[in-house]
């Protein structure tokens, strides 16, 4: 019988509690009605008509926070896995519950405020362009997007994890400004594809398939920033190994 | 059954035969041109390659055409570091390459029926120096062209003379029972890195010795930046001595596996290689030139691969042979414990981003009130029961360190009081750490994403032995840096070479005890 590695095993740790809240958030969003507005934006913009919205010639859109903030968690979550890993390896025992909260709020914090933005522009591009017109347009932006160096040098930012500051407080803002550093990497990184999904409209299955990029394409080893797409070869030759080999019997380390 | 001895046989003779015919393979593989998969240069691209680097030791014309992209996606730039396929894809490197030598040798008419790789135990007395035929531009007969030397190899003074100073490198990887650890504590192999792909520490064995070695014998040119062949992991496997040298980490593994017996990684995605999570498999080039890809299940055993070393008993010339570790663990061949779970903990920590200077360098690690005495105590008296081969431990992690100078040695002293002389404290020396593979590692384009490196040493030794009982009162704990200066190699006055500050930041210092 086999037997995990310990840095398996530490792995799986930190993860499993992290799939849980994700997955608790993608049961929230599959339960929860769809929100979509008239104009065939995605989830958690509403449209009101108030009086002076209807006058300027359509209704005013307003954001559902905290249907946006689930939709973060559940797209977001898996991200969070390795900083999460970094930071509670890292920092006194005494201080990792805290470590990984400010991990998670300086992570999270940077991605709701954007997802806001990206929610309404992709409301905007949907009133003026029409569902598929916004969905089109929004694809083109994250496939050239995809091709650039730029993008390249994002994503190899978001695989590094610095040194951080240990004592109490000063290490709380540390962490705090690490992770919402990384998350700047990975907004940079990932938010044309955010936006493809918010265009779309239809909610979990556009989420879904958003975050398997998002996921598979950090799995990616860095490279050199040159023009050209990054296709996530990785996950899927993975998972291709695992179908193709049979599973040996594993116990935990 | 292939055997590979010793590079220093007795006699004092520096050509041996099999020496002799390694030269002649070099010479004609070096003949062949650049894409061909057999020639010498392709085989160290195997390992790492940069065209910068390479045309600076003069090693690849400006302009000169490079193999096909799919032979470079293919065979190029595996070189496994900082991960626990470190010394599989180096053992599987190692065959294919003795393959490829043996063939050459055969075209040659040479002894191809018996001939294998040396290897050089700068462990074993009076070995430390380089094996004198690499140290020699003329073959045997005074002829000019001997392609053992190579003029890019400075050691450790810069200047040319190649040895293993006295200390620098220790057998104490051996101690380590456990293959593969966690990031604070790597274990013997390195750890599973999984899909991350953030600067990994390097296992204790790719620790110390062999990192050390490759900077001892690549070294820095005196005067200049430029770093000796085998100095950085992008060149490393032009210099022919490299591969005697990883002959040596592949007997030391399997040393130190003979004292474990089962020790090896049973983990799936271990025996699978990279290619069972997704990543490249490890290729390399047969003989005639054809791929033969593998994993680190097909090379657990020398044996299974048709060559075993002359001697395995751990060298008494060494500085630090390993304990009886076997004896502890239940007697030769003893069962690992390795069922007992261990946790490591982070108990002290610096400030970070701190240059490294060429005066030393005094971090000071606070430490966490209480829980490093909790860890000096268990030290000192082990709780009943536990087994005496699972102590305390104690481990010294350099973090992300990034830079440019590879063919750096920093020494690690813990405890010196502040203005106290490290040579006139040899007992608060922790260990040395080399930075090969520290610019690479720093190259935001590169693997690491410029990340750095973290090195790991064990400091259980000086914790136990030292008197660190007013750095414990005031929770803080120095640690000090010391750059190897040339003079000291040299033994010489220092001079201006020697005020130079390496070109190097440690990201933090930080201290982790592990127990059970």
């Amino acid at each position: 019988m086999s037997r995990r590695s310990a840095a398996g095993v530490e792995r799986r740790r930190v993860r499993r509690p992290v799939l849980v809240v994700v997955g608790a958030a993608w049961l929230v969003l599959v339960l929860a009605p769809l929100t979509t507005g008239p104009s065939g934006a995605g989830q958690g913009v509403h449209h009101h008509h108030h009086a002076g919205a209807s006058g300027a010639g359509g209704p005013a859109p307003t954001v559902d926070l905290r249907l946006l903030a689930v939709m973060v968690v559940a797209m977001m979550g898996p991200l969070l896995v390795e900083p999460l890993r970094h930071v509670t390896r890292r920092t006194f025992p005494r201080l990792r519950a805290r470590r990984a909260a400010a991990v998670v709020v300086g992570y999270l914090g940077p991605w709701l405020v954007a997802s806001v933005g990206l929610a309404l522009v992709a409301d905007g591009a949907a009133t003026a362009l029409g569902r598929a017109g916004a969905v089109a347009a929004a694809l083109v932006l994250a496939v050239v997007w995809h091709g650039t160096p730029a993008h390249q040098a994002c994503l190899n930012r978001t695989h590094r994890h610095g040194a951080l500051a240990a004592r109490a407080h000063r290490g709380d803002g540390a962490a705090v400004a690490a992770a919402a550093g990384h998350a700047g990497w990975c907004i940079a990184t990932c938010g044309p594809v955010m936006l493809v999904a918010m265009a779309a409209g239809h909610g979990v299955l556009a989420m879904a398939g958003a975050t398997l990029w998002m996921v598979a394409e950090r799995a990616e080893p860095a490279r050199r920033p040159a023009w050209g797409p990054v296709l996530p070869r990785r996950l899927l030759r993975a998972a291709a190994h695992r179908l193709a080999t049979p599973a040996p019997a594993v116990r935990p380390g | 059954m292939f055997i590979r001895r010793n590079v220093h046989q007795p006699g004092d003779e520096a050509w041996t035969s099999d020496l002799l015919w390694y030269a002649r393979a070099v010479q004609a593989m070096a003949q062949r041109p650049l894409d061909d998969r057999t020639s010498w240069r392709f085989w160290a691209a195997i390992h790492g390659f940069d065209a910068d680097r390479w045309t600076q030791l003069g090693y690849l014309d400006p302009g000169e055409p490079l193999p096909s992209p799919q032979d470079r996606a293919t065979f190029w730039r595996q070189c496994q570091h900082g991960s626990w396929y470190f010394l599989p894809w180096h053992r599987g490197y190692l065959f294919a390459f003795e393959n490829t030598v043996r063939a050459a040798i055969d075209s040659l008419g040479g002894p191809a029926e018996t001939w294998a790789l040396p290897y050089w135990d700068y462990f074993a007395r009076d070995q430390a120096d380089l094996p004198a035929a690499f140290a020699d531009q003329a073959w045997p007969d005074g002829r000019a062209g001997n392609p053992l030397f190579v003029a890019a190899r400075y050691g450790p003074g810069g200047d040319g003379d190649v040895y293993i100073p006295m200390g620098s490198v220790t057998l104490r990887a051996l101690r380590d029972r456990v293959f593969t650890g966690v990031p604070a504590s790597p274990g013997f192999g390195g750890i599973d890195t999984g899909f991350s792909h953030s600067g990994s520490p390097h296992g204790r064995l790719e620790g110390d010795p062999h990192d050390l070695i490759h900077v001892e014998v690549g070294g820095r040119q005196l005067g200049t930046r430029i770093v000796g062949a085998m100095g950085d992991p992008r060149t490393a496997g032009l210099d022919p001595i490299f591969w005697l040298h990883h002959a040596n980490i592949d007997r030391l593994w399997v040393e130190w596996l003979a004292s474990y017996q089962g020790a090896d990684p049973t983990d799936p995605d271990w025996l699978g290689g990279p290619a069972a999570t997704g990543g490249q498999a490890f290729t390399m080039p047969n003989p005639d030139g054809s791929p033969w890809s593998f994993t680190p299940a097909d090379v657990l055993t020398t044996q299974a691969l048709g060559y075993e070393y002359d001697d395995l008993t751990p060298n008494a010339g060494a500085p630090d042979p390993p304990p009886a570790l076997a004896a502890a663990a239940g007697g030769p061949g003893g069962a690992m414990p390795a069922d007992q779970p261990r946790s490591t903990e982070m108990v002290g920590a610096s400030d970070t981003d701190l240059p490294l200077r060429a005066a030393p360098t005094r971090a000071l690690v606070g430490l966490d009130p209480g829980t490093f005495q909790r860890a000096t105590r268990a030290m000192a008296a082990p709780a009943p029961g536990a087994p005496a081969a699972e102590p305390e431990r104690v481990l010294l992690n350099l973090e992300n360190v990034r830079g440019t100078d590879d063919a750096t040695v920093v020494a690690v002293y813990v405890g010196l009081p502040d203005g106290a002389d490290p040579a006139a404290h040899p007992e608060l020396l922790a260990g040395n750490v080399g930075l090969f593979g520290v610019s690479q590692a720093s190259d935001p384009g590169g693997d690491h994403a410029g990340e750095g490196i973290t090195y790991v040493i064990d400091i259980s030794d000086v914790v136990r032995g030292a008197d660190l009982e007013a750095a414990v009162e005031a929770d803080q704990l120095p640690v000090t840096l010391v750059p190897r200066r040339p003079s000291d190699a040299r033994n010489v006055a220092p001079g201006p070479d020697d005020d130079v500050d390496p070109d190097v930041t440690i990201g933090r210092v930080t201290i982790f005890r592990e127990g059970t």
